[in-house]
């Protein structure tokens, strides 16, 4: 990564950001599975998200990070109130808006913007897009006329690197970059503080990918935004967000400081995770020794006992199978949800 | 696009003479002729039958006869009917009217049912609604047409709530206009509703599927997102894009219009090109056959046409050049 991103990142640290805009505290999400034919039993549940609470400041990044199927996207989806959360509290910018009706969210959804990974089914492929970048801009009544949402749209698209006549073309018109920075853009129009970012890069090309993580970096900075970014892509995570929570199979194992937390793992898991990844240093890449997980992710109808993670894991005790470790905080920004915590200070 | 329709109406012309030429040679390859069936009757003499040949032009080789009757066609004209002795133009035009009647009156109700249905059936995916709902439109895929006329049949017949079969009733010439309209409509239910019962069936799975695969798709996530009202979610951004694959359906429909349903129209002695076609198959009367065969293939290509370019005016990604 060239040198001048890093220095505008740690610029971005000296703007006063104290007030918590988002406060996850115990959040739940189960899909029940009903069998039967005539009479619906609820058997099971998958439990997508079990017990997973965060905060994030503002102007922050906080990351989400895991392998497929453990939650992220629920979470993110959760959080938006796209689908209802089983138990729990969702708090943006200081109220509950886990149980609001539809018409109490209005101004939160107008608080909040996703992106998705997919620019070419984000965008919906019968509208020009002048007509997705107004469409929410009138929704929300943000603009009072037609003409004055057009100003507003064209103003967008400069902001994302594109050109006003571009506003009568429709999405297939486009290159995947650029329909991703339509989807920024159309995110922006609201004028939001927060931004879910579901993996927005990982759709396109290396190299445009790099160009969508400086304009997310410029408008966060610019903007003061606050973003939710989940991704797979762990060095991604490290260059973007400030805060990073694990996920594994619905809850997350360690959380903290991005730098802490990746330069000194201590859930097995993240240590397997970041081991998973290649670093661009040969020599280090030679020397180091690699975590190689065994089996497959349990399913998250039938978990195991105690820790969900014990089957999987190299440093695998006792009292491992018998409760789900608690979180402990390690240091003032570091927590983790593991015994071998224990043992280290003992 | 001018270009686009010229190009296709004009590939239309070899296509027609390939299928004509097909259909042609089938029915020379199957055994018998028209005559046949005089020549098993011995009140009929040879000269006769010599005499007849001639005059039907039976006489001459295939090709030329094939050749004889496409140099008429160029002229718009389709020949004579061997058995009815007339032109086959007079022919078709009295039976294009109840073709019509009854293929209007099932595509205009399996179209509506079909399409709301699919609509209701995806938006309650997985409910009591959708399951009976696919079970009626199984039901109706899987009931072959003339299995189902038959019990309608047997049904009107047994009580005799319906009538057994035709369009017009003996007394209908002396009907007024409204009267006469209100039982042709009652002679319709029946063949129209084996008709449609196969057709709308096909048509809500697709109209299901295909609003099903749009409701995935991020950009009506990003919609509700938006805190749009579900109605306004599905009309405005789901339903518009899941029409593209009921258009070419639609088009391809298009062609049954005018070509006449054969079972249908045969079981309920329903006068329309379809009874028509088949009865000219079984007694050989060519020049029926070929131009019955002439109309399907013109309003198939033409139908798919429509279909093409009803496509291109609704989806901004679709252009052709």
């Amino acid at each position: 990564m060239p040198k001048n991103e890093v220095i505008e990142k740690s610029e971005k640290y000296s703007a006063p950001k104290d007030e918590v805009v988002v406060r996850v505290e115990n959040l739940k999400k189960y899909f029940p599975i009903y069998k039967g034919f005539l009479v619906k039993k609820h058997v099971e549940d998958v439990k997508a998200i079990d017990d997973i609470s965060f905060e994030v400041k503002r102007g922050e990044t906080f990351a989400l990070v895991g392998e497929s199927g453990c939650g992220k996207t629920t979470t993110a989806r959760t959080m938006l109130r796209l689908t209802d959360p089983t138990d729990g509290r969702i708090e943006i910018l200081g109220t509950d808006i886990s149980n609001l009706s539809r018409n109490e969210l209005l101004p939160f959804r107008r608080k909040m913007q996703i992106v998705f990974q997919n620019p070419i089914g984000s965008l919906n492929p019968r509208m020009t897009v002048g007509q997705i970048l107004t469409e929410p801009m009138l929704f929300h009544k943000i603009v009072s006329n037609q003409q004055e949402a057009n100003e507003k749209a064209v103003e967008l698209l400069r902001m994302v690197g594109l050109k006003p006549f571009h506003m009568d073309r429709y999405p297939h018109q486009f290159s995947g970059g650029q329909k991703q920075r339509i989807a920024i853009a159309r995110a922006l129009s609201v004028n939001p503080e927060i931004i879910y970012l579901d993996e927005p890069t990982s759709a396109l090309d290396v190299s445009v990918q790099a160009q969508i993580v400086n304009l997310l970096l410029d408008f966060q900075k610019r903007l003061g935004l606050t973003y939710i970014f989940i991704s797979h892509n762990l060095a991604l995570v490290r260059f973007i967000s400030d805060n990073v929570g694990v996920m594994y199979l619905g809850r997350i194992v360690e959380m903290g400081d991005v730098n802490e937390v990746f330069d000194n793992p201590l859930h097995p898991y993240t240590k397997a995770l970041l081991s998973a990844s290649p670093i661009p240093d040969p020599a280090i890449e030679k020397k180091r020794k690699r975590i190689i997980l065994t089996g497959n992710v349990p399913s998250p109808i039938i978990r195991p006992e105690g820790c969900f993670f014990h089957p999987r894991c190299p440093f695998r005790m006792e009292q491992c199978d018998k409760a789900y470790p608690e979180m402990k905080s390690v240091s003032e920004n570091h927590q983790v949800a593991c015994y071998l915590v224990d043992k280290r200070e003992v | 696009m001018v270009k686009y329709i010229a190009r296709r109406l004009l590939i239309m012309i070899p296509e027609l003479w390939i299928i004509t030429v097909i259909v042609f040679t089938l029915i020379q390859l199957s055994p018998g002729t028209f005559l046949d069936q005089y020549r098993l009757d011995p009140s009929i003499s040879t000269e006769t039958l010599k005499a007849m040949e001639k005059e039907l032009g039976l006489d001459k080789p295939a090709v030329v006869q094939y050749f004889y009757w496409l140099g008429k066609l160029v002229r718009l004209d389709f020949g004579y009917s061997f058995y009815y002795r007339r032109p086959v133009v007079d022919l078709i035009a009295e039976r294009l009217l109840g073709t019509f009647v009854l293929s209007l009156y099932s595509f205009v109700i399996s179209w509506i049912i079909g399409v709301v249905l699919g609509i209701v059936s995806a938006l309650k995916k997985y409910t009591a609604t959708d399951k009976i709902l696919t079970v009626v439109a199984f039901s109706g895929l899987a009931l072959p047409v003339f299995f189902l006329a038959l019990i309608l049949l047997y049904v009107a017949a047994r009580t005799g709530w319906f009538p057994i079969g035709g369009m017009y009733s003996p007394e209908t010439s002396r009907m007024d206009v409204w009267s006469a309209f209100k039982d042709i409509l009652w002679r319709l239910q029946l063949p129209g509703f084996a008709l449609t019962f196969g057709s709308f069936a096909g048509l809500m799975r697709y109209q299901r599927g295909s609003l099903l695969d749009v409701m995935n798709e991020d950009y009506v996530e990003f919609a509700r997102a938006k805190g749009m009202p579900e109605r306004v979610v599905i009309y405005r951004h789901a339903l518009r894009n899941a029409i593209n694959p009921l258009i070419t359906m639609f088009g391809g429909s298009l062609a049954g219009l005018l070509s006449g349903a054969v079972i249908t129209e045969t079981i309920f002695s329903w006068p329309g090109l379809g009874r028509l076609t088949y009865q000219a198959l079984l007694q050989k009367d060519y020049y029926v056959v070929m131009a019955s065969t002439v109309i399907s293939t013109v309003l198939l290509v033409v139908g798919n046409l429509v279909g093409d370019i009803l496509l291109a005016a609704v989806d901004p990604r679709i252009r052709y050049e």
